[in-house]
């Protein structure tokens, strides 16, 4: 039976709340200058508004390609020079799987229970995800559903076990700092939703990207927020002073029979970055396909985890020392290149063949 | 004459094998004795083939059966006595055969065949062919009378309340069963044969105007395309029906129950049920599927909610334990509680091995023990003391096992008796998650769960998502899935399987 590979708006959905929740149980503050505590809330649905806003170019992409994804776009444009932007695409994916790497590494070095060996789970993990890429987008997608349910009622339960540790005297007022810290932080978390970028790939496998997104985003605002209150409720201050907030509050918990719920943040956040980055790892086996054929897909897989592993693993801490300097000005130009420019170039490129065509007065 | 050039063609000098495929029907002889020597040649020195010669108004005939597969008492009152009594009228052979069809015989299930292979067929199934020297064709009376199994209880399905009718190993039976369920001409049974050799009977038993086009069609094609040469049980068929070969989950179900089978073909599932085999054969099975049962519907809402809960942490708590249990004692013990975490050190310096090796050897006894009662079942009991003995009590004495080890593994088992159906996938991933959990702690354990989903939803049956109605959602299918609810409200919706939301079948003018 022929099968049609095509998710919903609501997967999609939740596909970019994963992304979004693994993204924020490791906001670490920032740099000294961006907003915390209440005014971070704030942030948040500015940072909310812009990703809408850095959205428009892929939408209008999407409504004039219509239902042709930017990578077949790209092919239809260039010829074969489309294998180059396939390729870039996979390079894209690659990026982002190794940042979160990165940060899953540093998070199992620094917080995580040190019996078990970092660098073991961070090969479990890759293996685990490029597997997952042979599933495909269908399965990643299904998978995230119920996931990020899941992760979902598990932010709820925390929130809910950590009321009787929240103070109102933790929340400060809002604006106490003036309007740029709220500014600057919004702008420092963007490039971390670096998926944007890739939303114009999905175009022909989605019913509804447009939708898809915008729900994606709005509600990924209304669980960070959740997640922000908590944080601030029960840390207050001292939540600028840790590593990872949001960890370290869910760490004093003793709602349950189970002694220590940080565990449970922990497996969360596997969970979540499992589906981010299978999801990457679709796309990227996805765009090597269709640059070089079906027939070498093992090796795809197999090269795109020993990349993964290498750069997350060996590089990791050179590059996150510089993670709010150069790597989120490198994060931030992918993401306009990507997510602004490619659509761009690709609908001008379309444009001024069709002006060629009927100056040559061929059939369009 | 056919036969002759058919069967000795071999014979002759410079011979040459034709090539191999569907072979070219014989047609019957108008010569008896051609006929006869063709179905000795067939039958060579097999002792079973049954041809009583006699003379029917002077012509040469004979009544040819295969023994053991016909009632003898049917055979002389309903067959020899009328034909032999035929006297005193003069017919040429056809006409004989015509008065014997039309006037004589009055069997409901007479059958007319033309190629020896249909008559070597039906023989072999129970019927009694009669054939007179001059007649190009022979006539057959259904009188089945072999030895079988009475309708019993299923023994896989036992339920609480409701019938006590479980299949047996005879198609017709079981077709029957079904038939008394659902009175109505859209319960369709369609005949087909598997397997080159045993030409089995298989029946494609599905609602007229419920089920899904294509589907029917992908099963049909799939069943028509069988490679096998033998088919002894529908076990043989359902990897063939299987979209996803190497997943572990199986996306065809089996049944024992007609009411159940019932149930699925009013969804517009398939039900495919086998000649000899009293397990019938469901396509598309859901993953959820697994956690349903027959009873579900008799009991009250409430309670057959309660019990489905109740399976679904029997799934986790089978399949995850005793990789919980080693991930935490072996690389979080602070998560135990102080009391916990006092009775677990004790055992931990009782015992030599570490707590993996601990937990798979003790798993490792109890599936072997489970697999000798099982084969054995008259040393059932023996098996359970000895298991009781050697696994409860004496290795924990002998300091082999912790004594928490054999409470994680009992109630692993016990759990894991709750779903008949996952026991084959949930007994080997509880081994690969024991060695996750030691290898990795909790984290790798979810990694494995992560990736386990990822598989399941992964497969997909006949265009229909594995796990589906859960993802992706179908709300209106949730009445059914881990709550049950009401009657009243459960009928409403006309649940079609194919309309589940990601279904690739969709019924015309479903929203998708």
């Amino acid at each position: 039976m022929e099968k049609t590979v095509k998710i919903s708006a609501w997967q999609l959905m939740t596909l970019l709340l994963v992304g979004r929740i693994t993204v924020a149980l490791t906001y670490s503050g920032g740099s000294a200058n961006v907003a915390h505590g209440t005014d971070r809330m704030a942030s948040l649905l500015l940072e909310a508004g812009l990703l809408l806003l850095l959205f428009l170019p892929t939408l209008w992409y999407a409504r004039a390609a219509q239902g042709i994804g930017s990578l077949e776009y790209a092919y239809v444009q260039f010829g074969k020079g489309g294998a180059v932007v396939a390729v870039l695409y996979a390079l894209y994916c690659l990026y982002i799987q190794c940042l979160d790497l990165m940060q899953f590494d540093r998070f199992a070095n620094t917080a995580m229970s040190p019996e078990v060996p970092r660098v073991l789970l961070c090969v479990a993990l890759v293996a685990a995800v490029f597997v997952a890429a042979f599933y495909g987008l269908e399965a990643v997608a299904r998978t995230a559903a119920v996931i990020v349910f899941l992760m979902v009622a598990a932010i709820v339960f925390l929130a809910v076990s950590l009321i009787p540790d929240m103070k109102a005297l933790n929340f400060p007022p809002l604006f106490y700092e003036g309007f740029t810290p709220v500014w600057t932080g919004a702008l420092e978390n963007l490039p971390r939703f670096l998926e944007l970028g890739v939303i114009a790939l999905l175009v022909p496998h989605v019913k509804g990207v447009g939708k898809g997104y915008v729900w994606g985003i709005v509600t990924a605002a209304a669980v960070l927020l959740a997640m922000q209150i908590t944080l601030v409720g029960v840390l207050g201050d001292y939540g600028e002073m840790v590593m990872y907030p949001y960890y370290t509050a869910v760490t004093i918990a003793h709602s349950s029979i189970v002694q220590r719920l940080d565990i449970l943040v922990a497996a969360i956040w596997m969970a979540g970055l499992f589906v981010k980055m299978s999801f990457l790892a679709v796309l990227f086996l996805g765009c090597l396909r269709q640059a070089f054929g079906d027939k070498l897909k093992v090796l795809y897989v197999l090269l795109g985890g020993i990349i993964v592993l290498t750069v997350g693993l060996l590089l990791g801490d050179t590059l996150l020392s510089v993670e709010h300097g150069y790597l989120w000005l490198a994060s931030t130009v992918l993401m306009l290149a990507f997510a602004v420019i490619l659509p761009v170039i690709l609908l001008c490129a379309n444009a001024l063949r069709v002006k060629r065509r009927i100056k040559r007065g061929d059939a369009l | 004459m056919f036969h002759k050039t058919n069967f000795r063609a071999d014979s002759r000098p410079g011979y040459v094998q034709p090539p191999s495929g569907p072979s070219p029907a014989t047609p019957i002889s108008a010569s008896l004795l051609d006929n006869l020597v063709y179905l000795r040649k067939q039958f060579d020195i097999s002792s079973d083939l049954m041809i009583r010669e006699i003379h029917l108004c002077g012509y040469p005939a004979a009544v040819i059966t295969v023994e053991g597969m016909v009632n003898r008492h049917i055979l002389a009152d309903a067959i020899l006595l009328p034909i032999t009594e035929i006297k005193g009228k003069k017919f040429s052979p056809t006409e004989l055969m015509a008065y014997i069809r039309d006037d004589v015989l009055g069997s409901g299930d007479m059958l007319q065949v033309r190629t020896m292979e249909e008559l070597v067929n039906l023989i072999a199934s129970g019927f009694a062919a009669i054939a007179i020297d001059g007649v190009d064709y022979m006539i057959l009376g259904g009188i089945q009378g072999f030895a079988m199994r009475g309708v019993s209880e299923p023994v896989s399905e036992v339920m609480l309340r409701g019938s006590r009718e479980g299949f047996t190993e005879v198609i017709r039976i079981n077709l029957s069963m079904l038939r008394r369920r659902l009175k109505t001409p859209d319960l369709i049974f369609e005949m087909m044969k598997a397997g080159k050799t045993s030409n089995t009977d298989v029946c494609l038993c599905y609602m007229r105007g419920r089920v899904s086009e294509k589907l029917l069609r992908s099963v049909r094609q799939k069943i028509e395309n069988l490679p096998l040469d033998v088919v002894l049980d529908s076990g043989y068929i359902q990897p063939f029906l299987e979209n996803k070969h190497l997943s572990i989950f199986t996306s065809v179900n089996t049944t024992e129950r007609p009411d159940t089978l019932c149930g699925k073909i009013c969804e517009g599932r398939i039900g495919i049920l086998v000649d000899g085999t009293p397990f019938a054969l469901i396509v598309p099975y859901l993953f959820v599927e697994n956690f349903q049962a027959m009873d579900d519907y008799t009991m009250p809402p409430y309670y057959a909610s309660f019990l489905r809960i109740l399976k679904y942490i029997a799934f986790a708590v089978s399949l995850l334990l005793p990789g919980l249990y080693v991930a935490i004692g072996t690389h979080h013990p602070e998560m135990f509680p102080p009391v916990l975490l006092l009775s677990y050190l004790n055992a931990d310096h009782t015992t030599p091995f570490p707590l993996t090796f601990e937990a798979l050897l003790i798993h490792f006894l109890f599936e072997i023990m489970r697999e000798a009662g099982l084969r054995f079942p008259r040393m059932g009991h023996a098996v359970s003391i000895v298991g009781a003995l050697v696994i409860g009590q004496a290795a924990v004495e002998a300091g082999l096992v912790g004594a928490p080890m054999v409470i994680i593994l009992a109630l692993t088992a016990i759990s894991s008796f709750i779903l008949p159906s996952l026991y084959a996938p949930i007994s080997v991933l509880r081994f690969v998650f024991i060695l996750l959990g030691g290898a990795l702690g909790v984290y790798g354990i979810l990694l494995g769960v992560a990736l386990l989903l990822c598989g399941i939803c992964a497969i997909d049956v006949e265009g229909i998502p594995y796990t589906a109605p859960v993802s992706p959602l179908t709300f209106k299918a949730l009445k059914d899935v881990v709550i049950r609810a009401d009657w009243r409200k459960l009928w409403k919706g006309n649940f079609r399987v194919q309309n589940v939301k990601g279904s690739d079948i969709r019924d015309d003018g479903q929203k998708s």
